[in-house]
């Protein structure tokens, strides 16, 4: 029987303890959220007014002594600063047929004269990117160029043949690719 | 045991490559632009013979002929070019001495009379009908002995495809006297250069 006691008082004891507890629970407390949303920036290269580019040079019967230029505007678009790099390939040097006055010179197919006689310079915003003739173009460019987000900047080609270049580059043809790379800073 | 430890090194490897290759993948854009420059021609062909020389000759000519011929001009280049004459070169042989020829005072040998009698009209011939009209540009007209060693001033811009024809006339061959049978058999030789350039 005084098992049965002693078992009724460690309930009792057991509840008070309870109740206690249960009273060190109801403190002040208050709850707040927050939404945090990850969002990729972007990184978009533009040249000239449509993307991907349309921009291209493409210029004709060009004569001795002629000079000229043909600028574009380079743009980060995006919201993510960058290095811009620009590259040469693709060098193109042809004969293009061959007109009676350079037969006469003594001119053979297949390697045109042009691209030793056009001479170039090519810069963004005054920084050169090429100068020299176009022959060697291939060993021009430049990289890690800072374009941050929302910078434009101006590419320009300029080009001239001097007036003492004669029948010898007529009807020939010279072409290279441009290309512009953006990546991250 | 040398087979565990390659294929060992070759893992970090292959785990290296992924972390360099993770490293590589950054945001990038990239534009291409394709650039082509090509060159005029200048191109002048005569009566559609390019680098040859042109040939006319007449014989047995006599006071009153008026021997003319025309040569198409053409520019089969891409530009524009400006026509030049230049090397005009006359040559007046005497071609032996006939009876006539000495009796009308002819005593040198071994120059021609022919220029001194012969006039010459050099034009061209924009209505294409072979003689000198209105509208025609006259270059020249006058004796052969006179003519000028070239003409770079004639200021005649002929278009790429284009063409203008030139006339070499000889005329009036009558009024000279004497001087007219001095010219029995002498020969005249006239050589043209026709230039095109792309400056005037």
């Amino acid at each position: 029987m005084i098992g049965k006691k002693v078992l009724v008082s460690l309930i009792i004891v057991g509840l008070v303890g309870f109740a206690l507890g249960w009273g060190t629970y109801s403190q002040f407390s208050d709850t707040e959220t927050t939404t945090t949303v990850f969002t990729a920036g972007s990184l978009n290269l533009k040249v000239g007014n449509d993307d991907p580019v349309q921009w291209k040079i493409e210029l004709t019967d060009l004569l001795p002594g002629c000079s000229g230029s043909q600028s574009v505007t380079i743009n980060n678009t995006g919201t993510v600063n960058g290095k811009l790099s620009i590259s040469f390939s693709n060098l193109i040097d042809q004969e293009n047929g061959l007109t009676e006055p350079e037969i006469v010179l003594g001119d053979s197919e297949p390697d045109g004269e042009l691209a030793e006689n056009l001479y170039l310079k090519i810069t963004i915003d005054g920084t050169t990117v090429y100068e020299g003739y176009a022959s060697g173009v291939l060993s021009g460019g430049i990289t890690n160029y800072v374009l941050n987000a929302g910078a434009s900047k101006t590419f320009t080609v300029e080009y001239s043949i001097a007036g003492s270049v004669g029948n010898i580059i007529q009807s020939d043809v010279v072409g290279f690719t441009i290309t512009f790379l953006l990546t991250q800073a | 045991m040398k087979m565990k430890i390659l294929a060992g090194i070759l893992a970090i490897g292959l785990v290296a490559l992924a972390v360099g290759w993770g490293t590589y993948s950054q945001f990038s854009d990239t534009e291409t632009s394709v650039t082509t420059f090509s060159a005029g021609s200048l191109d002048l062909t005569i009566n559609d013979k390019n680098g040859e020389t042109v040939t006319f000759s007449w014989n047995n000519l006599r006071p009153g002929n008026q021997p003319h011929y025309s040569l198409t001009l053409k520019n089969i280049g891409t530009i524009p070019g400006y026509l030049d004459i230049s090397n005009i070169v006359v040559v007046s042989g005497e071609n032996g001495l006939t009876e006539p020829e000495i009796e009308a005072g002819d005593t040198s040998a071994n120059e021609g009379e022919l220029d001194d009698v012969l006039n010459i009209r050099l034009f061209l011939d924009y209505d294409h009908n072979g003689w000198i009209s209105d509208g025609d540009k006259m270059i020249y007209n006058g004796l052969v002995k006179d003519l000028p060693s070239s003409f770079m001033n004639i200021n005649e811009l002929v278009p790429a495809n284009g063409g203008v024809d030139f006339v070499v006339e000889l005329y009036d061959w009558w009024t000279h006297g004497g001087l007219d049978n001095q010219a029995q058999t002498d020969t005249l030789e006239i050589t043209f250069t026709f230039l095109l350039s792309q400056n005037p």
